[in-house]
């Protein structure tokens, strides 16, 4: 069972929970709206902490980036192929 | 290095504006050689876009953050981008890179395709739900998962 390999950690850090909302909502939105910019900057100067945890989940999320993908998985392709088969 | 050209126009798409194409691709040189991922590479040209297409949206998202750190600048230029390297050169970048594939091997797999997907191929929600075949309500709560494990690596980043 999957349960047995990985248990999703209960998170007791809140600032750190709100870094990585930050991180996601910006990897949606991307870096050209400015309100969104003054939203996150005013949170990052609002505690030092904030900007450490920010800063932190930053490092870790390039990182991730640098991870090849596996394989496209046989669900995605045998999907990929009854999409493709289907008249629209 | 023959395909420096192609990687620079992968950079410029992102960071064009900026002018920082040159930076972006030697600092990928510098990941690419001092290994940043030991692990199986399948397409090293792939991988490589693919290195120089995340540092890019990094830059991007460094100006962003930083550029309240710099009200201006004395020639008029647009601010650079405070350099971190004082912070990175501490930093074991392959041993941190080790302990995130190991964090990302032990999602269920489902999960950890849902957060590639959203991840290096910058799909929405809604489009990895529809790809695999799950709720949208699903693929946020796979992510939630995702992002709190990889959120506990921050010890090695303390050490």
């Amino acid at each position: 069972m999957p349960s047995m390999t990985f248990k999703p950690l209960p998170s007791c850090d809140p600032c750190r929970d709100a870094a990585w909302c930050w991180i996601q909502r910006q990897h949606e939105i991307g870096f050209e709206d400015e309100a969104f910019n003054a939203e996150l900057n005013a949170w990052l100067q609002a505690d030092p902490a904030n900007r450490a945890a920010y800063d932190q989940a930053a490092r870790i999320w390039l990182l991730t980036g640098f991870i090849p993908a596996l394989e496209q998985t046989s669900e995605e392709r045998a999907r990929a192929n009854e999409s493709g088969s289907t008249p629209r | 290095m023959t395909r420096r050209s192609e990687l620079k126009v992968v950079a410029a798409k992102i960071v064009g504006r900026y002018g920082l194409v040159d930076d972006v691709v030697q600092d990928a040189y510098l990941k690419l050689a001092e290994g940043v991922w030991a692990g199986e590479i399948r397409d090293p040209f792939a991988y490589c876009c693919q290195v120089v297409r995340h540092l890019a949206f990094d830059y991007c998202r460094r100006r962003v953050v930083e550029s309240t750190h710099i009200v201006s600048s004395p020639n008029g230029q647009l601010p650079e981008v405070r350099s971190d390297a004082a912070i990175e050169s501490r930093i074991d970048h392959r041993r941190l890179i080790a302990q995130i594939a190991n964090v990302l091997e032990r999602l269920p797999p489902r999960t950890r395709r849902a957060f590639e997907l959203y991840r290096l191929e910058g799909r929405s929600q809604r489009e990895i739900a529809s790809q695999l075949g799950v709720s949208a309500t699903l693929v946020n709560f796979m992510l939630k998962d995702a992002t709190r494990a990889l959120s506990a690596c921050k010890d090695a980043l303390d050490n």
